[in-house]
């Protein structure tokens, strides 16, 4: 049976079909696995744990800490590559994303030799303030945003291309002055993207990894986070990386859930 | 109050050149697609910078690129109805009306009784609350005009303000758009390629074609002496340009018209379609423009038909149904189109 009036899609061939199912159970498998194994009546008790609240909060903080960093560098950043031409706009995009690809060790290493005590700025830094990044809850701060800033800068940025000027231009002609006009009109037509690119920069931010290791290290209290506690009980406590594993996949499913009309929408 | 525009601007292979003025009147702007009307609002309410020139309003200077002046849009105090509206989506229709006293300094509250007030004055009080995404497309240029007359402006712009509308409830909101408008003391510019908005809701007509006016006067006036091709087509003439000597005009594009009272030099001949009558057989006697073409098409116009007939020069004449039958256009051969020197109009070019 063959009308021309059947919408696209309903029937796909057999082998897509096929390897597309696949793909979703290599995807589901694994938080199948980790929902089977998580020791759930520990929860409790393992949320009440000093070391896992100590950790819990040092990851929020800095996770958030990040999210207000990059916002505040991040937004600038996008509209400047969105709305302004100057030399060089596309290297400054390629270098503003790059983070997004690279391998985040690899970033941890280079803001260790550009941050660093003996590094290019960190010792500018060092001689001037006695601060220093590496090994702090700032340095966490500042290898989460590294890599977690890209995402809201490409969203934000893609947000304010497909807006219509015209509302701006509108709003100049009725008085209101380019502040103003960011504010109260800018701002507020790119919320959704602006949400988005939040939501996605957080939940990076919250899981980073390689960069926090190798930049700040993994001292308990003081730059430990999540993702570092769960590789450390890995070995000697698996059930509590099993657990905080479990929060930390939460977490993301709620990230998710609040962005559903982005990513579970229809297309 | 009185506007002067005298500006030129260029965009790649595009020109503007205009200079014209306008009073305490409703000056429509008319021209084909691409003519730079938009471009030239854009230049008055300062949203694009001219290269060249000066605009002043009411002795205001806002523009003058000689001396490195350009008032930006916030403080010109021109108001712009937009084609589309652009009504603030996020806002209701109120806050819509409400953003300009806002920013012009007026605080919350009475920045949104003044607001109201301008709503039910445009006929919204009731549709105050709904968001632009819930009003029909009258009421949002209602609620548009509201806005830009909300701030006070010492000039009124509006981009195409019934494009937007669906044709069965343009003539309703043309007429009250045109009201509206009279009530406005200051002036205003209406950009428009519909000759029957330009002419229900304008004083003036200024026709721009190619970033230059070809031509500005009364509806009148450019009706019945019209000076480009465009505008012929909007005042449904036949047009020639020629050169007059003797009561005879050569025309450009080939083909000679006798014309009552025509003096010598460059002139327009203008020919209303009305007045071209159509004969199988070669008319004979009375001072007539007599020649000889093919029907090239026909099409219907009111009660009447229109035929086109390519010949030298081409014309088109408007005749009776009957008289189409009686021609037999359809069958084609030779038709003689006939017009007399005393309904022909020339003017100088």
């Amino acid at each position: 049976m063959s009308s021309p009036t059947r919408p696209t899609g309903t029937t796909a061939p057999r082998g897509i079909a096929l390897l597309g199912v696949l793909a979703v159970v290599f995807l589901t498998l694994p938080l199948i696995g980790l929902a089977s194994r998580t020791p759930w009546t520990q929860l409790a008790t393992l949320l009440r744990d000093p070391v896992v609240i100590q950790t819990l909060r040092l990851s929020l903080i800095a996770s958030l800490s990040a999210l207000l960093l990059s916002t505040v560098l991040g937004v600038p950043l996008a509209w400047l590559l969105a709305r302004s031409h100057f030399p060089g706009r596309r290297l400054v995009r390629a270098l503003a994303v790059l983070p997004m690809v690279l391998p985040p060790v690899v970033g941890g290493v280079a803001l260790l030799l550009a941050f660093g005590r003996r590094g290019l700025f960190g010792q500018l830094l060092f001689d001037a303030t006695g601060l220093s990044l590496p090994f702090s809850t700032a340095g966490v701060i500042v290898a989460e945003t590294f890599v977690a800033m890209p995402f809201l800068v490409v969203t934000v940025e893609s947000g304010l291309r497909s807006l219509d000027r015209g509302y701006e231009e509108a709003a100049a002609t009725l008085g209101a002055t380019r502040w103003t006009i960011i504010r109260t009109v800018t701002l507020p037509l790119i919320a959704p993207s602006l949400a988005g690119g939040m939501a996605l920069c957080w939940a990076r931010a919250l899981g980073e990894f390689g960069a926090t290791i190798s930049f700040a290290g993994n001292l308990p209290g003081r730059t430990q986070t999540m993702p570092l506690a769960v590789y450390l009980e890995l070995e000697s406590n698996p059930s509590a990386a099993y657990l905080l594993s479990f929060v930390l996949l939460a977490i993301s499913i709620a990230v998710l859930v609040g962005m559903r009309d982005r990513y579970l929408g229809q297309p | 109050m009185s506007l002067h525009v005298d500006v030129r601007l260029r965009r790649g292979g595009f020109a503007l050149d205009v200079a014209l003025d306008a009073g305490d009147e409703t000056v429509a702007v008319v021209g084909p697609n691409g003519a730079g009307k938009s471009t030239l609002l854009r230049c008055i309410s300062g949203l694009a910078t001219p290269d060249d020139g000066r605009i002043t309003l009411d002795g205001r200077v806002l523009d003058d690129r000689e001396r490195g002046i350009h008032t930006p849009p916030e403080h010109r105090r021109i108001g712009v109805v937009f084609q589309d509206y652009l009504l603030f989506p996020h806002r209701s229709a109120l806050d819509n009306v409400a953003f300009g006293l806002r920013a012009g300094g007026h605080r919350g509250r009475a920045a949104r009784r003044r607001a109201a007030d301008w709503l039910s004055r445009v006929g919204l009080a009731d549709q105050a609350a709904l968001r632009p995404a819930h009003l029909s497309g009258g009421q949002a240029q209602r609620v548009a005009l509201a806005r830009a007359l909300a701030i006070d402006p010492d000039a009124l712009l509006l981009d195409e303000p019934l494009a937007a509308l669906d044709v069965d409830a343009r003539q309703d909101i043309r007429r009250r758009l045109r009201e509206r408008l009279r009530g406005f003391r200051g002036p205003t510019l209406l950009v428009t390629h519909d000759p029957i908005e330009a002419a229900t809701l304008a004083d003036r007509l200024v026709v721009l074609e190619r970033g230059h006016i070809t031509q500005q006067g009364t509806i009148d006036d450019v009706t019945r002496r019209p000076r480009s091709a465009w505008a012929a087509q909007l005042a449904g003439v036949n047009l020639y340009e020629g050169s007059a000597a003797d009561g005879r005009v050569t025309l450009h594009g080939g083909g000679q018209i006798t014309a009552a009272g025509v003096a010598d030099g460059a002139v327009f001949v203008a020919i209303p379609p009305s007045a071209v009558a159509l004969f199988r057989q070669r008319p004979s006697g009375t001072p007539r423009n007599v020649w000889a073409g093919r029907v090239d098409g026909f099409d219907r116009f009111g009660d009447r038909v229109r035929v086109h007939l390519a010949g030298t020069p081409a014309v088109t004449a408007e005749i009776t149904p009957a008289a189409a039958a009686e021609l037999d256009l359809a069958g084609g051969g030779a038709v003689h189109a006939a017009v007399k020197a005393t309904e022909v109009t020339t003017y100088p070019r």
